[in-house]
């Protein structure tokens, strides 16, 4: 592995048994995240998109090791962590660090946000009373509020603001990687590209490593490196930004893009739309191609085989029988 | 008036006030808002939490009358009556036969233990005089309409064997099983998925052309505003601070809350910048701490000494019908832009 990885997953996977009955007997397995392939370099931005039910918040929580994955590696700066038990993650959480969704259903409500922050710093003994103290109001200035902020319950704190205390908890103990789950859905759109500006200044300052979920393709289009795309509990497509949103080559990807609600009255009524139909249930995901039963291009042979992630174009991979958009030389077989 | 003009107004909200609490301790939650639909015509009211949107709504259809805390004040005049002065009688009357509503969250509003041709069924018999059998071939044809496949074996179903967008689906065809005049969708697509999303905007905007039924469509996405409607009225605080024509408002935002709102917006269309523009602060919470004058003012770049005063909403230009409610003339905002 090449020294600039910090994250590696090497075929991944996380199955929830289904229990069923009074006896609770397993009835099936949730293939939540079912064979994931990626890398994260140290110091960029890594976007996962994906709709819900695609799997890509257990994922995220197998990378930060908050569910122990069932199957493949992980490694953490070269260490193979895929099965270490929690007192060895200990050391490990200082390093890697989740920002949640919902800033109030993951802050302590009766605790002074001041406190919340310093938690991190108290459990694994970092500095004296004073330099805690003194590190949180830097904290908080750093993320944008004052020191009286620190005094209040989470309660009276505004939804960005919460999200704010959220950062400011996850920056506390100097990590390298931050996971970020839907970090900027629940809040208003006035208020979201402030939090989005503060993700990246952070990044700049102190070379954070992030891997940014968000089921909003404009969001991540602003903050991501590399995207990869989640559907049913695998990777789809995963590219750098730029080739992604200039040609995205799986028919899913296309089509997601295409269904983005545009701030435009006049092109958004003349587009295209290419897909109908619902998300299967990962319970029992489709043979094959897990996309075939709702993608305009299928043919016999997406219900039969499942592609594999293959590169079409530099650092550019699909798992797709029919990619759109190939470049030239991608659409030659390979030698 | 005559009888053309009452032909161009489905329903005129004139000075629209909805208040909730004891006086000492009162929450404006909508601060005197006017606005008119023509017949068939989608409005599309945008704003974000807390600006009074959703009270505004609930306050047309009268969904907040029997609430003793919420006061409603003005006027809201549909097809030649004051709403407002019906009886909550005669409003049951009009609600879900004249004008019908759907919600954001599909599954809190369908009634869990009840089959969905039932709860369909409800609303034909309550506001019809179908036959019982005429009932079931209605509910079928409506939960084809709204794109459910295989509706004959679907209408035993109940909610929860349906998805979120199917359920919304289903919210729809309960929400026009009587044909209503106007349709009042509160963030209609905030719970789904982009690609369902984008399905259930399509189906609404056939849905009008079909029926010719009116919309106001609540939502805090400037993108699902210009996928179907047709005029937008910007909520900030409680107030009407912009209001137009949607090509007017997209090309020519006249408010700086409008113009730095869509600016904000992270888009996929865009390379990546390097720091997106941001509105500084937080939109005031419902009643309190709202500044005195442009209650946009503390955020606002442009803000000025006039802006101390309470701006009034008014014409952008003389001819036009596009409103916004700043003291600064638009040549200056545009120059500052």
């Amino acid at each position: 592995m090449s020294a600039d990885v910090l994250v590696s997953a090497r075929d991944l996977a996380k199955h929830f048994p289904l229990r069923q009955g009074f006896r609770a007997h397993a009835a099936g397995q949730v293939r939540a995240v079912d064979g994931v392939t990626f890398d994260i370099r140290d110091g960029e931005t890594l976007g996962l998109v994906g709709e819900s039910g695609s799997g890509k918040s257990t994922l995220a929580r197998c990378v930060v090791r908050l569910l122990e994955p069932n199957g493949g590696t992980l490694r953490f700066a070269g260490e193979d962590i895929t099965h270490y038990h929690l007192r060895a993650m200990r050391p490990l959480r200082r390093q890697m660090q989740m920002v949640f969704q919902d800033p109030f259903g993951s802050l302590n409500p009766r605790k002074p946000v001041g406190r919340i922050v310093e938690e991190g710093l108290r459990v694994h003994h970092i500095g004296t009373a004073a330099d805690r103290r003194q590190r949180v109001h830097e904290l908080l200035a750093r993320v944008g509020l004052s020191a009286e902020h620190g005094e209040r319950l989470p309660r009276d704190l505004s939804g960005g603001q919460r999200q704010r205390i959220g950062i400011a908890r996850a920056l506390a103990v100097a990590p390298r990687l931050i996971v970020a789950d839907e970090p900027v859905s629940a809040l208003d759109v006035s208020v979201q590209a402030g939090i989005l500006n503060l993700f990246k200044d952070l990044q700049e300052e102190f070379r954070i490593t992030y891997l940014f979920i968000s089921h909003d393709l404009g969001v991540i289009r602003q903050v991501a490196d590399r995207v990869g795309v989640m559907y049913l509990g695998k990777l789809v497509e995963l590219a750098p930004a730029e080739a992604f949103y200039a040609r995205p080559m799986h028919p899913y990807s296309e089509a997601l893009l295409s269904a983005i609600p545009l701030a435009d009255p006049t092109r958004a009524r003349a587009r295209p739309r290419l897909i109908e139909g619902d998300m299967p249930g990962p319970i029992a995901p489709p043979a094959g191609c897990r996309f075939h039963t709702r993608c305009a291009f299928a043919t016999a042979l997406c219900g039969a085989q499942e592609p594999v992630l293959r590169p079409l174009a530099p650092e550019h991979l699909v798992a797709c029988h029919h990619p759109r958009n190939p470049t030239l030389d991608s659409a030659l077989p390979a030698a | 008036m005559s009888s053309t003009q009452a032909d161009q107004t489905l329903l005129e909200a004139t000075d629209l006030r909805v208040t909730f609490g004891p006086p000492e301790a009162q929450v404006v939650a909508v601060d005197g808002v006017s606005f008119r639909l023509a017949p068939g015509e989608v409005l599309g009211i945008v704003g974000e939490s807390g600006c009074g949107k959703t009270a505004l709504a609930r306050s047309v259809i009268g969904l907040n009358r029997t609430d003793p805390r919420c006061r409603v004040t003005g006027q809201v005049q549909f097809r030649g009556r004051d709403l407002l002065g019906l009886s909550e009688r005669q409003m049951r009357g009009v609600r879900g036969r004249e004008i019908a509503m759907i919600f954001q969250d599909p599954l809190t509003s369908l009634n869990p233990l009840q089959r969905i041709g039932t709860q369909i069924g409800e609303v034909l018999r309550a506001h019809t005089d179908l036959s019982a059998s005429a009932i079931v071939a209605r509910t079928i044809e409506l939960l084809r309409l709204v794109g459910i496949p295989h509706p004959e074996a679907r209408i035993g179903a109940y909610p929860h064997q349906f998805s979120g967008g199917m359920r919304q689906r289903v919210m729809i065809a309960l929400a026009i099983a009587c044909d209503p005049a106007l349709l009042i969708a509160d963030e209609p697509t905030t719970a789904l998925d982009v690609t369902m999303q984008m399905q259930i905007l399509g189906l609404l905007a056939r849905l009008r052309q079909r029926t010719g039924m009116a919309m106001i469509l609540i939502t805090h996405d400037f993108g699902v505003v210009a996928e179907v409607a047709d005029r937008v009225l910007v909520m900030y605080a409680g107030q009407c601070v912009e209001a137009g024509e949607v090509g007017e408002i997209f090309r020519h935002p006249q408010h700086p809350y409008t113009a730095g709102l869509l600016a904000s917006i992270p888009s996929a269309e865009q390379p990546r910048m390097r720091r997106l523009p941001a509105i500084r602060g937080t939109p005031p919470a419902p009643g309190r701490d709202r500044p005195a004058g442009c209650r946009f003012r503390p955020r606002c770049d442009h803000a000025a000494a006039p802006c101390l005063e309470p701006p009034a909403l008014k014409r952008h230009a003389a001819a036009s019908d596009h409103l916004t409610r700043c003291w600064l003339p638009h040549r200056q905002l545009e120059a500052a832009r």
